[in-house]
């Protein structure tokens, strides 16, 4: 009897002492992922608004480190969040909201720069795909990294005024003869300054995308045999 | 080795403000796999820290509530094209494989597309120009003007010696130990099959005939299998209906004739003779009418260019003959 009192005893005592999940996510995010599954289950449309509201400022933000435009961010990530749910992503969603929708965002940027920035092989660009269940990859996310990285390089190191009239250009929504009157240029002159952004980024990226789609041959070769 | 990062360095690594070595420990560890939940984890804390801007949230959220609206409303394919311009999305496991069977289909495409070319040797004459041609197995082949052969450019297969011949040849087989068949296809449905022989065979979109001077030839015709056997001196013309006539005891040297550079004409119609020239030397011949046309002339000429040789029967028929651009009129005097 009294033997059995103590093994039960010793048994408790572990359960309680052990660190149970040393290397998952802190409780209080645990709680937030399961809560968010949980009125995704019940209501999806109220899922999406909550995600939505937690996500959707830092996405935007990442995503202009890539497209260097207010509009075109917000647009992006947007239509991420759309699919998202029109998809029903969320029913069978196996990594974290985060990575995620990060990673989607991240894709969703990298494909609209490769189209806009980028002469790639019209075949792979032709092709029509629904949303990415995007599968961890390593090197794409390095890149995707070096991509944004590059994009801030290239848009720092323009000429002053050229740099303004981008950003203002694209971040504060202003039409070229709006930033022509405020800078006291011709519209003309703000022509040439963007034009000459972008061009700028377009040979910037060109060695990006050389990289790129070799590593995506590369690696469809490795792992389709 | 386990590799680890502090924040403040996966900040700057974030902001483009570190230094090579710090680049390359970062990259370290993003490419372990354990740390993608903490890169993700640490990247969304760095854009709420540091905004790139401000967007409006609310009214962001409104448009996207009022789209998923519009979608369940609509069916499917109707909200593809509901929205503005939306970006695709990319998956990329589909797209590789997208993209390896495009790779795969363009290779074996264009190897399709090239079979011809890569398997078979082409011969072709211009017009108004004949030419020998030797083949491996010791045959001979006279091509006439505006003709090709295609014989297989890596030998012949074990079973037979196959050529295509459109136009206008004569053949002179030579027999092999093997007795090895030797076919001349004109199409699908026409074909000659000898051992050794002398025939020529006529293959223009006008008609098709072959006419035997030695040894002996079968035809295989039309998709049902039939055949005719031909006799030195046959002549054998397909008809428009599809069938073989063997026209018995023939001139067949005189269809030949155009090795020399010679025209044996019997009683030949002005609208043969006009087809011949178009088909041999390229030149449209157009008759002014009907009499002209059915007139025939007997007689044999020798001449290297249509020119001389429609000025000879012009004069002999009594034609006027005249050119405009690069076709040739004939019409009565």
């Amino acid at each position: 009897m009294q033997d059995i009192i103590t093994k039960e005893e010793q048994k408790q005592k572990n359960w309680l002492l052990d660190p149970v999940y040393p290397n998952k996510p802190q409780p209080r995010e645990l709680d937030a992922a399961l809560f968010l599954k949980k009125t995704f289950e019940e209501e999806p449309c109220k899922g999406l608004e909550l995600l939505f509201r937690r996500f959707y400022k830092p996405l935007c933000s990442h995503a202009a480190r890539f497209v260097y435009s207010r509009q075109i961010a917000e647009d992006l990530v947007s239509e991420v969040f759309f699919q998202f749910y029109r998809t029903k992503a969320y029913e069978n969603i196996s990594s974290s909201y985060t990575s995620y929708l990060f990673r989607s965002v991240r894709n969703e940027c990298y494909t609209y720069m490769q189209r806009e920035f980028g002469r790639m092989n019209s075949m792979e660009s032709s092709t029509e795909e629904t949303l990415s269940d995007t599968r961890p990859q390593p090197d794409a996310e390095m890149h995707y990294n070096n991509l944004f990285l590059k994009v801030n390089d290239v848009i720092g190191k323009l000429p002053a005024q050229c740099q303004r009239v981008f950003l203002m250009s694209r971040f504060e929504s202003k039409k070229y003869h709006e930033i022509a009157q405020e800078l006291q240029i011709s519209p003309k002159t703000v022509e040439v300054h963007i034009s000459r952004a972008l061009k700028h980024l377009r040979t910037a990226l060109h060695d990006e995308w050389m990289i790129l789609s070799l590593i995506t041959v590369l690696s469809s070769l490795l792992l389709e045999p | 080795m386990k590799t680890s990062i502090s924040k403040y360095t996966f900040f700057e690594y974030l902001s483009g403000r570190s230094n090579p070595l710090e680049k390359q420990l970062v990259m370290e560890w993003i490419s372990k796999p354990e740390n993608t939940e903490t890169f993700y984890e640490w990247l969304l804390q760095y854009e709420t820290l540091s905004p790139q801007f401000l967007p409006d949230q609310e009214k962001a959220i409104e448009s996207l509530l009022q789209r998923i609206n519009l979608d369940v409303d609509a069916d499917a394919d109707y909200a593809e094209t509901a929205g503005t311009v939306y970006v695709r999305k990319r998956t990329y496991p589909v797209r590789r494989i997208l993209f390896l069977a495009a790779s795969v289909l363009l290779t074996v495409g264009a190897g399709w597309w090239f079979r011809d070319p890569l398997i078979y040797k082409t011969y072709q004459t211009g017009y108004g120009q004949t030419t020998d041609i030797f083949l491996e197995d010791g045959s001979k082949v006279t091509l006439n003007a505006n003709s090709s052969l295609r014989v297989p450019r890596f030998g012949f297969s074990s079973d037979a010696r196959e050529v295509f011949l459109s136009g206008e040849g004569e053949f002179t087989v030579s027999h092999t130990v093997d007795n090895k068949r030797f076919i001349v296809k004109t199409s699908e449905k026409f074909q000659v099959e000898v051992l050794g022989t002398q025939f020529s065979v006529f293959a223009r979109p006008r008609g098709t005939k072959v006419a035997l001077t030695s040894g002996s030839v079968r035809i295989d015709y039309d998709s049902n299998r039939r055949e005719v056997m031909m006799e030195p001196g046959d002549l054998a013309v397909l008809d428009k209906k599809g069938e073989v006539q063997l026209e018995k005891n023939q001139d067949v040297q005189t269809l030949v004739s155009w090795k020399e550079q010679r025209y044996v004409f019997d009683g030949t119609s002005i609208n043969d003779i006009a087809s011949m020239v178009e088909e041999n030397f390229g030149i449209p011949v157009a008759i002014a009418d009907e009499e002209t046309r059915l007139r025939t002339i007997t007689g044999n000429f020798k001449t290297k260019n249509a020119d001389e040789l429609l000025k000879t029967i012009s004069e002999a028929l009594n034609l006027k003959m005249s050119v405009s651009g690069d076709s040739i009129l004939l019409s009565p005097n």
